[in-house]
């Protein structure tokens, strides 16, 4: 870049910048936002993305600003025309070659929200203790679940689509299994009381106990789960102690005095039924919070179901579940379901699983453009399939979501690194290898991976192999 | 996916290693390929011992080296078979059934998708883009034996022959004089077609001292389809001629010149297949000479007479005159020549060569470097094969002048791997430039001292792209650079340098030596002089010819391709390979020139011309076509990556049926999409065939997506039934390899469709054409 400053004009105004400046840099500087993710910033930088496109009227087409320089009597311009179309399209097909989904499409489906990729992260790492710690914070009845869900997960999993699913609800019920260990739970001070049998509200108890309150449970002992017969009464009685553990407070409603009411921060009444509801000396909450004569004090129904979203897969599965049997028919769940669980069958399941979930889905300049174009990924189209990731050390590289703009290998070349990445193959197979035997630390991934606009580069969990 | 392990060899002996890189004391960068070619020819593929070494020796990473190797299709990372087996699938080839070839050869080695090699180790199976035989089509290659054109039934013959074979060390060709003189071609296309054989077989005769005639060598006619050609010259007599001669039939043939012998008045004309049409004497001149005559060769000059390897020959032809005329005048002389001739590069884009030059002259004073691209990756051409392997010291020469013009530091001929005769032949015409002072040190004129390098590529169609090109030299990925800086400013290691096509540099030693005038008179206004074409298909005489450029398709078809093959009709011509469009039949008027075939949205691309008939499937030769592009994308655009193979993926639906209504506009979109967003010629023109064939051609993507192929290509769209004019013959249940065929003899045959492969073997074998296909 020289100092020689040219004079060009920008959307109809006449602008200077230096001579050779990319036209993406000199765009920004003037308070143009152009997207762009293939740019590293180096001069001739040769684009591959095609979303950084602006209009040159002299030649009369789309140029890539990233790619072209500013040069005397330019004149260009970044909107109208049919650029945001093309940047549209381009997106598109950036789309519809990323092999991989922000959410994994079994944690989509799962009716419970249990992010099944991440749970498997774990099993895969062979760390079933933390496995099981998850799926005990994300649900009250981790055990239970496991043995009775839809398996939804399974009929979304993409490896379903090659061979066959990974049987997660199996490494669920295996991770999950006579696990009983707890984190330390910080309070916050506050009590919260809770009302009723059904699983729902259970699960609303379980939840505010893990964000940090201090629960009572309610319950008629006479209708435990209103489940007397109940075939997996083992699996919830493990639910129940799991919950007894984490320090949820359990008594029972005939001891229960409404004096000590007053007592309590929040009331909720989750009963279905709303017999338990009407009782006197229980705050009756109702849908309406206008109705409702405490207020700070009583969350309504509606809220905790739009806030805490297990609750809402509670009542997916549980209600209608637990629901049906109860009223006694007879329901066999997973018939073939392999029990007690073989453990070479499950560390193979555990192998197979793909870990679709990015790890970048929050923080994905992608996905932000895709936002901003409203492209979305066509499901199960993608042009490039999914692969296993592979591990470097503390580094892994999910093939799938690489747009080959080569960042990264520039990113390890500058930081001189002693593993320096390099690309290999072409056309689509295009991607970036590492085959040395010097490895990845923790510091040289943090650097790669934010270097990454995608989440094709991510640390590795910990655990995970 | 292809799964990046290295493999760890055992046998690996670092002493033996370092043994191989004896005689190459250089270890920079810009070798890679070079170090990497020589690493895979020693221990025939590359494991992680070699690479290591590799990587230790030349100071670069590890992944860098296996970075640049993955991109060439050349290199692998696991031991084949000794022979590796290479069917083409060109498009010459295509046309005529490559597909049902590799799929013999897949049963015959008994392979499966996890095997690519046969049980007993000797033989691996890969496809090639293009072998530049496609006038023998369908070619295979075995090690250095070419063979072609292949039949079904021929494969497993071709294996056993070439096992026999395969210990023997072919002979050599000894030049000399005598007064009868055997004049033979054996360059690749020709060894295809068993000039090999026949050269072994006349050396044999001769030797064994029935008389002493000469053997001579000569550069290629291009009319492949006679070949292997002999021509028996005799002082003071006429000259005869034979085509298509069979090693068996030498002998005999040999015997009627005998000197104790009289000689015999009329000509012989052998038949090598009953049904062949005789080629005779006056034949030939009807068939390559009419019209222009022989002051039509230009780069070809002396096709057919000069030996490609004599020195003295070529300067009796008229070879150095250029070049001394040259050296005589400044370098703003040559450009003048050379801007008045309005000669255009021969390599695709037609960009003018003076103005190419213009641009680098002015970095004269630092020495560039001039580069010859003889990188022909496109299917279905072969013309700067022929050149090299017939002209060396014609190439040589344009080259010379162009380093005169610039003062150039060093020449460097870059030659796809594929052509390893090309390579022979053009390193041995420096060498023995060499030897006579002519080019390197002590060279007779002192610009000259320079070096002159044979650089072999590594297989990567998008290497032929100038920028590239010079990637590749310069040991990194095949990826084109961004434009500017033109290589004209900044090139090869940073130096202003000149790259130019094969036939460019073959064309500047007639140019130079006639004149601009002469040059300018041939050809049309915009596109002066002549141009080659690789004419293959469906055509009865195929091979390499030179024409005025402005002459018409038809012209081309009928006068040098000798007509449509027997029960062809003309459907459309495909010109300039994947880059390249479908002109349909309707356009044979259409003269031949840069400006006419671009407005038609085809492009001239490097010459390859394909004739197709009524049974070549249009939207299964997009498909072709943007499948070899999709694989031979570079990978860094989008559009050039992802747009590919998103039309390929419809047009492979389209072909199998499952296209609806909007695939059509979806594919036009896309097409349209990858042209305009595509940073060099590879992305920019790949989507021509298809939108080509989709302006001339609509009806017939309409009709498949109605389910219906009407050139009974698509296999999923068509049945093969016997209709009533069976004679029982047995013949198709003998060729249909799933026994689908069954019926008994002299009795009606009927297809059984379930186990039908829709392989098109029935049908052509099929005496009566009593199959039909629906």
């Amino acid at each position: 870049m020289s100092d020689k400053m040219v004079k060009w004009i920008l959307n109809g105004s006449v602008v200077e910048s230096p001579e050779r400046m990319s036209l993406l840099d000199a765009c920004r500087i003037h308070g143009v936002f152009i997207p762009s993710l293939c740019n590293g910033g180096e001069d001739n930088h040769s684009p591959s993305c095609m979303v950084c496109l602006v209009h040159d009227e002299s030649e009369n087409r789309l140029i890539s600003s990233c790619g072209s320089t500013v040069s005397e009597g330019l004149v260009i311009n970044t909107e109208g025309g049919n650029i945001s179309e093309t940047v549209s399209a381009s997106m598109q097909m950036l789309l519809n070659e990323h092999g991989g989904d922000c959410y994994s499409p079994c944690s989509i489906a799962c009716k419970a929200g249990l992010d099944t990729t991440y749970l498997s992260r774990f099993i895969n790492g062979g760390d079933l203790d933390k496995a099981a710690l998850y799926a005990q914070r994300k649900l009250a009845f981790p055990q239970l679940l496991s043995k009775i869900c839809y398996g939804a997960c399974m009929k979304a999993c993409r490896r379903g689509k090659i061979d066959t699913s990974v049987d997660i609800p199996l490494l669920h019920s295996r991770a999950v299994m006579d696990s009983f260990c707890f984190p330390g739970i910080r309070r916050i001070g506050k009590r919260a009381l809770v009302s009723g049998n059904s699983p729902e509200c259970w699960s609303a108890a379980h939840s505010l106990n893990m964000r940090g309150f201090s629960v009572v449970i309610l319950y008629k002992s006479d209708k435990f789960f209103s489940l007397d017969e109940f075939e997996n009464l083992k699996d919830l009685e493990s639910d129940v102690r799991r919950l007894e553990e984490s320090g949820i407070q359990f008594t029972k409603f005939e001891d229960f005095s409404s004096e000590s009411e007053g007592e309590f921060d929040y009331i909720l009444n989750g009963s279905i039924s709303g017999e338990m509801g009407r009782e006197p000396g229980v705050v009756v909450i109702d849908e309406n919070p206008d109705n409702t004569n405490l207020l700070n004090r009583i969350v309504s129904g509606r809220e905790i179901t739009s806030k805490l979203l297990d609750i809402r897969g509670m009542r997916k599965i549980a209600v209608s579940r637990i629901h049906s049997f109860s009223s006694s028919e007879k329901i066999v769940f997973f018939e073939n379901y392999p029990s007690p669980v073989n453990r070479k069958d499950f560390n193979q399941q555990a192998r197979s699983c793909l870990l679709c979930r990015c790890s970048a889905a929050g923080n994905c300049a992608l996905k932000d453009l895709a936002e901003i174009t409203g492209k979305r990924q066509k499901t199960g189209q993608f042009l490039r399939w999914v692969e296993p990731p592979v591990f470097w050390g503390e580094l892994v590289y999910e093939f799938g979501k690489c747009i080959n703009c080569g960042l990264c290998i520039k990113k390890s070349r500058e930081e001189e690194f002693l593993p320096t990445l390099a690309m290999a193959e072409k056309g689509l197979d295009t991607r970036v290898i590492h085959l040395q035997s010097c490895l990845f630390s923790k510091n040289e991934a943090q650097i790669i991976m934010k270097s990454c606009p995608t989440g094709a580069m991510r640390m590795r969990i910990r655990g995970e192999k | 996916m292809k799964n990046f392990k290295l493999i760890n060899d055992r046998s690996f002996n670092r002493a033996e290693f370092e043994t191989i890189f004896q005689n190459s004391p250089n270890f920079e960068r810009y070798e890679l390929v070079n170090h990497l070619n020589t690493v895979q020819d020693f221990y025939g593929y590359l494991s992680r011992n070699s690479l290591e070494s590799l990587s230790l020796k030349m100071n670069l990473s590890l992944n860098e080296i296996i970075g640049v190797a993955s991109f060439y299709s050349r290199f692998r990372f696991e031991p084949g078979g000794r022979y590796t087996i290479e069917v083409c699938v060109g498009t010459a080839c295509h046309v005529k059934g490559a597909e049902n070839l590799y799929n013999e050869f897949y049963k015959l080695l008994n392979l499966d998708e996890n095997r690519s090699t046969s049980e007993d180790g000797l033989f691996s199976l890969e496809k090639v883009a293009c072998l530049g035989c496609c006038m023998m089509a369908p070619a295979v290659k075995i090690e250095d034996s070419l063979f072609g054109p292949v039949e079904i039934s021929d494969c497993e013959d071709i294996l056993t022959s070439f096992l026999k074979s395969s210990g023997s060390v072919k002979s050599s060709v000894e030049i000399g004089k005598g007064r009868t003189q055997f004049l033979l071609c054996d360059c690749s296309s020709c060894r295809a077609a068993g000039a090999g054989e026949v050269l072994s077989e006349l050396k044999d005769i001769l030797s064994s001292g029935i008389w002493d005639g000469d053997i001579k060598r000569t550069a290629c006619t291009g009319n492949s389809e006679a070949s292997p050609r002999l021509e028996i010259k005799r002082s003071n007599q006429d000259t005869h001629f034979y085509y298509r001669v069979r090693a068996d039939q030498v002998k005999s043939l040999v015997r009627q010149y005998a000197p104790v012998k009289k000689v015999r008045g009329h000509l012989y004309r052998l038949y090598s297949r009953v049904e062949d049409f005789i080629l005779g004497n006056d034949k030939l001149s009807s068939c390559f000479c009419e019209g222009a005559g022989e002051e039509l060769r230009l780069a070809t000059e002396g096709a057919g007479t000069l030996d490609p390897l004599n020195l003295d020959e070529y300067r009796k032809e008229g070879g150095f005159e250029a070049l001394d005329r040259i050296s005589r005048q400044s370098s703003e002389d040559i450009l003048g020549i050379l801007l008045k001739s309005g000669l255009r590069g021969r390599g695709g884009g037609g960009y003018s060569t003076a103005e190419k030059w213009k641009a680098l002259l002015a970095h004269r004073h630092e020495k560039p470097y001039v580069i010859c691209n003889a990188d022909e990756g496109d299917p279905g051409a072969f013309m700067d094969r022929m050149l090299l392997e017939s002209f060396p010291f014609r190439i040589v020469e344009g080259l010379m002048i162009a380093a005169l013009t610039f003062h150039a530091r060093k020449v460097i001929i870059y030659v796809r791997c594929e052509y390893p005769l090309a390579i022979n032949r053009v390193g041995e015409a420096l060498r023995i430039l060499k030897k006579n002072h002519i080019i390197g040190e002590n060279a007779r004129i002192p610009q000259l001292s320079i070096d002159f390098e044979i650089v072999e590529g590594a297989g990567a169609f998008v290497c032929g792209e100038e920028t590239a090109l010079l990637n590749s030299l310069e040991g990194k990925r095949g990826i084109p650079r961004p434009r500017p800086p033109y290589p004209s400013e900044s090139g090869y290691l940073d130096h202003p340098t000149l790259v130019n096509n094969v036939e460019t540099f073959s064309l500047l030693p007639w140019l130079c030596r006639e004149g601009a005038d002469a040059f300018k008179a041939l050809g049309t206004e915009k596109s002066s002089g002549t141009k080659t074409f690789a004419l293959a298909g469906k055509i009865r005489c195929g091979g390499l010819i030179e024409v005025n450029l402005g002459i018409t398709i038809s012209r081309i078809i009928n006068e040098y391709g000798d007509g449509m093959a027997d029960g062809s009709v003309l459907k459309a011509v495909q010109i300039g390979g994947p880059s390249g469009g479908c002109l349909p039949a309707s356009m044979a008027d259409l003269p031949v020139d840069y400006e006419a075939l671009k407005n038609t949205g085809a492009i001239m691309g490097s010459g390859g011309l394909v004739v197709l008939d009524q049974h070549d499937c249009l939207v299964d030769l997009s498909r072709y076509f943007l499948d070899f592009c999709r694989k031979e994308s570079c990978g860094r655009c989008l559009w050039c990556r992802s747009g590919t193979e998103t039309m390929y993926r419809i047009l492979d639906r389209i072909c199998c049926g499952d296209g609806n209504k909007e695939d059509l506009a979806e594919l036009k979109r896309l097409a349209l999409l990858c042209r305009e967003f595509s940073q060099c010629g590879l992305g920019q023109s790949a989507p021509n065939p298809l939108l080509t064939s989709l302006e001339y051609f609509y009806d017939e993507y309409t009709a498949h997506l109605q389910g219906h192929c009407p050139a009974g290509v698509c296999k999923d769209l068509i049945t093969y039934t016997i209709d009533g004019d069976c004679i029982g013959c047995g013949l198709c249940s003998k060729a249909c390899a799933d026994k689908a065929v069954s019926g008994e003899l002299w009795h009606y045959h009927s297809i059984d469709q379930d186990l039908c492969t829709k392989c098109g073997n029935c049908f052509n074998s099929c005496p009566e054409g009593a199959i039909s296909v629906r």
